[in-house]
């Protein structure tokens, strides 16, 4: 093509560009026309950043565009979460949020709640396991929880951030076994990893973390699962037993990931990225990908995953608040 | 450990066209992601990774390994060259490089950075090979006691050797320290330092502050009376890559023995790994030299240690992550999640139900460090280009290199003004007397530092007694307390003969730090 | 420009003096025993220490330097001229980005302070082009990075 046509062909584009403000919605209807970039709010190589990879992988199948993941890290996933918000709503901005977004709020930090975004469809939810390592005195929850009542701030428990939500799961639920969570000694850590490193060296007796990470421990011995942190239990891991039945509580917190974009973000995007993710989570090759590393599988449309974020939102302020995290 | 069966089908396996083709191919893109400023071999991998998808498992492997090996070792070219350090491990020894370009040994310096980093990732890999399992137990005991000692003896050493004065160089650190405190807190969430910037929620990123501090300073500097002039550039035909290689490594075999040994060891602790190692291997190289007073002033020695030690390291980064599945850098984060997408989980099963797959990965270890040496053959001819071109040109080109560097690393506005804050700030501090390369690994390894500390903090319930219960920790803080002790007892004494002869005010004030000790 | 130990010594421990406040009035959370401030105080300390250090050491001896010494810059017109443009072009180049785009502001940037610094013009027709263009395309199309093309975006 000759620089004068190129020329021409984009001064087309800035005219109906111009053309879409004027009237807008209509030009969008050809959505998506160039690349799309994926925010990732957490590390390379994490959990979220490996799901958030194949699920950008099937969308660019999909639609014939490169879905570009960009790892944004940092404030234990504020900044990434930021980035989405704050993404021109045009549809070549979204990002796979996870359920800090719907707590950063209750901890008072500005940026980021759920009205700030749009949400398109979760892909996975896996509930908190409780991880201990093999030679503790004790091998089951119940013995867990005894030992944390003898002495609530010597069993030091890790998972990642304070006030994350691998930390709300521990603190709700001692909370909930009649524990003062004040008293618990929590070891803020980056994330899982160093968490678990802490854990098979020796240093601390607990990690909460999703059984995925802790998966290639556990196989080599240097972990134990030893339940869950959820009222039912998952299919993935049949035999683990969950904390409600363990303990007779009733505490689930559900950490999710899902596809979001910001605030405004034209309904059709909406429609057809939910509908694309809809079909990748029933492909059969991104499900043996999701089960191989230890992930489950869990769509939800649109309205139902702004509906499972506003739920978090509302109902993990109040525990926040109880075991004081939030204000 | 392992049988002759698995060596050879790994063996095999890795000769196959497919992933000698993409050694080759992560070979040149490493080359020329690690040349340009600002660009990072994390960076590298991440851009690899849509492409892995249409690989098979050991060849998209094969291309993250071979990329990372040649980004990491070219990005000591621009340092050696231009003052840019490609990598914070490079940033230890990039003034001594840089001394030593000036003084018309670029070709020397380039080789010697090819031909050891090439040595030092070769023994790496056999450290790999023969005792991966083993040190990935061991390192799997290290707390955060330990880190905390481990990063403290890397930025005590650091402190101690960039600079005549260790106060100067102690106060340089502190800085970076400083530097590394803005952003979220990891303990509370709440942001720290941070004035309301959404930006500054993330921190300072080094890379931005490391192009500024370094490089543009230097530019600065050139625009002043101070301007450091750069040797003529070598004739053609005068730059003979690799000479006189085997000879530097019959004067200094134990700077290449312990080199490696500290890379390998210090490379395989989680989150910590290669950057810290050139650190330390540098300070330990000038503290067992024979002519330590020759250090900052082009001496190869340094060079020697340190590079051997970051290729080292690197390979000994895929221990924790290949044998537990714990990765220690965004690297091997990234090539763990590429595993699992291929249906090959890393973790103990994997070396037991199907030891050839980490074995094969292994040897694109050799493979990819052999290839170093033709590669780098080509980068160090084409090094007098470079150093050809004339100043009017090549500084407008690494002043827009260092915009675009810096706006790369996170698509932002935002890390460009860090980077040119930092190119005043930097210049400042140089001119006073005050070494950059402290700063960096403070701002890099502070985080390290807080969080280890902290959480040790908090295990130990404030009692500091805590940090000198568990063996290796106790041993670890023992050593940082001595080389403390010491550090203040040569201090002491010398500052009871006469004259501050280690004051900067009292030489040439237009020399760069690094340089006074042999004009005094 | 460089400062005498005189003023560096005082100016580091008010520096740290600041740092420790500034660290004291950081958010406490309940139950944190090692909070945001730990490491902020000491490194705080750590500058009132070396400055003290620092600081005694010149006012214990009589003063041999100027307090500040700006002699660096006493060099030629066009010297200076090029720092000026230099830093003004960076600043001016950083804040109109967005909306001028990389090809545009490079090859303005890159041309003038070749001209400044004395390159040869048909160096400059050659290189200032082509090494814009080089750069912009090795980091947009090979390296993903989005750099805003601006008005030039449309030829590239």
């Amino acid at each position: 093509m000759s620089l004068i046509n190129k020329f021409w062909r984009h001064a087309a584009a800035g005219v109906a560009g111009v053309a879409v403000v004027l009237s807008a919605g209509v030009a969008m209807a050809e959505w998506p026309e160039k690349a799309v970039t994926v925010i990732v709010p957490w590390a390379a190589g994490g959990g979220t950043d490996a799901t958030a990879r194949a699920v950008a992988e099937g969308l660019q199948k999909k639609f014939g565009q490169p879905f570009n993941v960009v790892n944004r890290t940092g404030g234990g996933g504020l900044v990434g979460h930021s980035a989405i918000v704050q993404g021109a709503p045009d549809g070549y901005t979204l990002g796979v949020v996870t359920i800090e977004s719907a707590m950063y709020e209750a901890q008072g930090l500005k940026g980021v709640t759920p009205a700030d975004l749009t949400f398109i469809g979760r892909f996975n939810a896996d509930a908190i396991a409780v991880n201990i390592r093999p030679d503790a005195p004790y091998s089951d929850l119940k013995g867990l929880i005894e030992a944390v009542k003898a002495d609530p701030g010597g069993v030091a428990a890790s998972g990642a951030n304070r006030g994350g939500l691998s930390h709300l799961a521990w603190v709700g639920l001692l909370q909930k076994a009649g524990i003062d969570p004040v008293a618990a000694n929590w070891v803020a850590s980056d994330g899982s990893a160093p968490a678990l490193q802490q854990l098979t060296s020796g240093a601390i007796a607990v990690v909460s973390t999703s059984p995925a990470e802790a998966k290639a421990l556990v196989e080599a011995n240097q972990a134990k699962t030893i339940a869950m942190i959820s009222s039912e239990r998952s299919p993935l891991y049949p035999d683990l037993p969950t904390s409600d039945e363990v303990l007779g509580i009733k505490w689930s917190p559900l950490p999710f990931r899902g596809l979001a974009g910001p605030k405004g973000l034209p309904d059709d995007v909406v429609q057809k990225v939910s509908a694309a993710l809809k079909e990748i989570t029933e492909d059969a090759e991104f499900k043996k990908f999701m089960t191989s590393r230890g992930f489950s599988v869990a769509y939800q449309d649109a309205p139902t995953f702004a509906a499972t974020v506003k739920a978090a939102h509302d109902g993990l302020s109040e525990t926040m608040k109880a075991v004081g995290l939030a204000k | 450990m392992m049988s002759f069966e698995t060596f050879e089908t790994a063996f095999f396996m890795v000769m196959a066209p497919s992933v000698l083709l993409a050694i080759l191919i992560g070979s040149v893109y490493g080359l020329f992601i690690g040349a340009l400023p600002g660009l990072t071999a994390t960076m590298a991998t991440a851009l690899l990774v849509p492409i892995t998808f249409y690989m098979e498992p050991l060849a998209a492997i094969a291309l993250i390994v071979s990329s990372t090996a040649m980004a990491i070792t070219a990005g000591d070219i621009p340092g050696a060259l231009i003052r840019i350090p490609g990598t914070p491990a490079s940033a230890a020894y990039t003034e001594e490089a840089y001394e030593m370009t000036r003084q018309g040994k670029a070709g020397e310096v380039l080789s010697l950075g090819f031909f050891f980093s090439a040595l030092g990732g070769l023994i790496g890999a056999t450290v790999l090979l023969v005792s991966g399992p083993a040190l990935a137990q061991v390192s799997l005991n290290f707390s955060s006691f330990e880190f905390f000692w481990l990063a403290t003896l890397g930025l005590m050493t650091c402190a101690l050797v960039s600079s005549d004065n260790p106060i100067r160089g102690a106060v340089s650190l502190v800085i970076g320290l400083l530097l590394s405190t803005v952003g979220l807190d990891v303990t509370t969430g709440q942001p720290r330092f941070t004035f309301d910037v959404l930006e500054l929620s993330g921190g300072i990123s080094f890379i931005p502050v490391m192009i500024g501090m370094f490089a543009l300073s230097e530019i600065i500097r050139g625009f002043t009376a101070l301007e450091r002039e750069l040797p003529p550039a070598p004739k053609v035909g005068d730059i003979k890559p690799y000479r006189g290689m085997f000879a530097l490594l019959r004067r200094y075999p134990m700077s290449v023995v312990r080199g490696t040994s500290l890379g390998s060891a210090v490379g395989a602790l989680p989150g910590v790994g290669g950057d810290l190692a050139a650190w330390i291997a540098y300070g330990m190289s000038r503290k067992f030299s024979k002519t330590p007073e020759k250090f900052g002033t082009g001496h190869p020695e340094g060079l020697v240690e340190a590079t051997s030690s970051n290729n080292a390291g690197l390979s000994s980064a895929w221990i924790p992550a290949l044998v537990f599945g714990i990765p220690g850098d965004a690297v091997t984060a990234i090539a763990v999640g590429v595993l699992f997408m291929k249906g090959v989980s890393p973790g103990p099963r994997l070396f037991i139900e199907n030891p050839t797959m980490p074995t094969a990965i292994i040897l694109t270890f050799f493979v990819a460090n052999l290839l170093l040496l033709p590669l780098g053959w080509f980068a160090i001819k084409g090094a007098r280009h470079v150093l050809s071109v004339p100043r009017a040109v090549i500084v407008p080109m690494i002043l827009l290199c260092c915009f675009v560097g810096s706006y790369a690393v996170n698509n932002t506005l935002f890390d460009v003004w860090t980077m040119l804050v930092a190119g005043v700030v930097g210049y400042l501090l140089e001119r006073n007397g005050f070494p950059i390369a402290p700063i960096i690994l403070g701002l890099v390894l502070g985080p390290v530092l807080e969080r280890n500390f902290i959480m040790s903090m908090q295990i130990a319930r404030g009692d500091l007694l805590g940090f000198f219960e568990r063996p290796v920790a106790g041993g670890l803080g023992i050593v940082v307390c001595t080389i403390l002790v010491l550090a203040i007892h040569r201090a002491w004494t010398r500052r009871g003969q006469g004259p501050d002869a280690s004051d900067p005010a009292t030489v040439l004030p237009d020399v760069p730090n690094s340089t006074k000790g042999n004009l005094q | 420009m460089k400062l005498s130990e005189r003023l560096i010594g005082p100016g580091l421990i008010l520096f740290g003096g600041g740092v420790i406040i500034a660290s004291a009035g950081l958010p406490q959370v309940p139950g944190v025993r090692f909070g945001a401030d730990l490491m902020p105080s000491i490194t705080g300390g750590a500058l009132i220490l070396f400055g003290g250090l620092l600081g005694w050491k010149a006012w214990s001896k009589p003063l041999t330097e100027p307090l500040v010494d700006t002699s660096e810059w006493e060099v030629s017109l066009r010297k200076r001229l090029t720092a000026i443009w230099t830093i003004g072009a960076l600043l001016a180049a950083t804040l109109l980005f967005q909306s001028v785009g990389f090809p545009l502001i490079g090859l303005i940037f890159m041309t003038v302070l070749m001209v400044l610094m004395g390159a040869r013009p048909l160096t400059i027709a050659i290189v200032a082009p082509l090494f814009v263009l080089a750069l912009h395309l090795s980091f947009t199309r090979i390296m993903h990075v989005e750099l805003p093309a601006g008005p030039l975006g449309a030829f590239l």
